[in-house]
């Protein structure tokens, strides 16, 4: 076919905003900034005061997890990637949770694999200490 | 500008097309970067004094300074700085200061991710080409050798039984087996945070502005790897492909000396040599890629490739 038996093109406007929104995003978007967010989640505030912080995880959340064994019967929380003094966080953390509960709360610290472990279920008190340190 | 040379590499063209940028295109980059002075991080603490006193340091700023995932920035006591040396002599000259992401540089040393990438590198491609024949398939011992009962013997269906010497093997390995397995993004992406961070824990990571040599004498270039007490074994890391001629020429006759770009990075090749030299445009790359990653979830991460990434 010669080039001049071509069909004329020319280019067309299209407003794909309407199908861009559809398409999956790569990565987890920063979350918009707000005064509060009706699910309680608080964005990471950081505090350079503490020796010790925590990595949130990819989807902007505390890195806090319940773990579940023996058919149900033991119950640990772990709180993951600890950076900084790690001792440290595991000394206040647990004064607090055995402050609040007024039990003596096992727990166990690995500072090769940076989790702090309390047996029991703490997830809400451990989440709400660390929010209100801005971590 | 001084030739440079295409590395011949075994990775897919289509990497090598989105990695390789304009050498034009490098430089207006270089050109952008703001200048600031060192005196600011007179608090820091430096391996080495530098040997000649630098009068308005060039800071050499990354475009990306923190994972997606993070909403404040690294902490300036754990931002790790690190000297940019020169190439162009054997005289070791501070030319500036970089600053270093620590997610990516000061990452906990996690020997497990780095055990595991190590061990997935070398088992990916392995191939057990060991095989044996099963009764079936060893040649002959269709025929019942003798009778059922009255000869005194013990009972036998075929002369390739595996209880018969030269039968065939009941258990044995079947055919060629790869052992290729891919290890998770999380995994990958966190050996290599890890074995970085190991590497400029120990004093073995250096940072160059540029690979641009004087001359392709491989002599000059020894003489300048064992002033600086570089190790043995050195890795010269650009972010192109293309590295400039002299550097090549000098590199292919040394075989301890191995030149990579930046999308070839990887665990395996990091502890097989001494000390790694990497390009500030190497160092930006890498930090820019891996914060990336970072942010990415598992399930999210493209299998197989990291053509994704380079977007």
């Amino acid at each position: 076919m010669l080039a001049e038996e071509l069909p004329a093109v020319e280019p067309v406007d299209v407003d794909w905003s309407h199908v861009e929104r559809l398409l999956p995003r790569r990565t987890v978007p920063t979350p918009t900034d707000k005064a509060a967010y009706p699910s309680g989640w608080t964005p990471q505030r950081g505090n350079p005061s503490l020796p010790y912080s925590v990595r949130r995880s990819v989807n902007h959340m505390l890195p806090v997890y319940l773990r579940i064994m023996e058919d149900g019967v033991k119950r640990l929380t772990v709180v993951r990637n600890v950076r900084g003094d790690i001792w440290k966080l595991h000394d206040e953390l647990k004064r607090h949770l055995e402050e609040t509960n007024s039990r003596y709360i096992a727990s166990r610290v690995n500072e090769v694999s940076l989790y702090v472990q309390f047996k029991g279920e703490y997830v809400q008190q451990v989440k709400d200490w660390l929010r209100e340190r801005g971590l | 500008m001084t030739t440079k040379l295409h590395l011949l590499l075994r990775s897919a063209s289509f990497v090598q097309q989105n990695l390789c940028q304009p050498a034009s295109r490098k430089c207006l980059h270089r050109a952008t970067q703001m200048v600031r002075l060192c005196s600011t991080q007179a608090g820091k603490v430096h391996d080495t004094a530098p040997a000649v006193p630098v009068a308005a340091a060039e800071s050499y700023a990354p475009a990306l300074l923190r994972p997606l995932t993070e909403t404040v920035a690294p902490s300036a006591a754990a931002v790790r700085q690190v000297w940019v040396e020169n190439m162009d002599s054997a005289d070791e000259r501070k030319l500036g200061l970089l600053e270093l992401h620590p997610e990516v540089f000061a990452a906990f040393p996690k020997l497990h991710l780095i055990h595991d990438n190590v061990r997935w590198q070398r088992m990916y491609r392995q191939v057990d080409y060991a095989a044996t024949k099963t009764r079936a398939e060893v040649r002959g011992g269709g025929r019942k050798p003798h009778p059922q009962k009255g000869g005194g013997r013990a009972r036998a269906g075929s002369i390739r039984s595996p209880l018969w010497k030269g039968g065939g093997v009941s258990h044995g390995p079947r055919g060629p087996k790869t052992h290729f397995y891919m290890l998770s993004h999380s995994a990958r992406v966190g050996g290599l945070c890890a074995t970085l961070s190991v590497k400029l824990a120990q004093n073995d990571l250096h940072v160059v502005r540029d690979l641009e040599l004087p001359s392709a004498d491989p002599g000059r270039l020894q003489e300048l790897v064992e002033r600086r007490y570089w190790g043995p074994s050195v890795l010269f890391v650009d972010d192109t492909d293309e590295m400039p001629e002299n550097l090549v020429r000098a590199a292919d006759q040394v075989p301890h000396y191995s030149l990579l770009p930046v999308y070839g990075l990887n665990v395996f090749t990091m502890l097989k040599h001494d000390t790694l030299v990497l390009t500030v445009a190497a160092v930006e790359r890498v930090q820019e890629r891996l914060l990336r990653a970072l942010s990415i979830h598992n399930s999210m991460a493209v299998k197989h490739t990291d053509a994704s990434l380079l977007r």
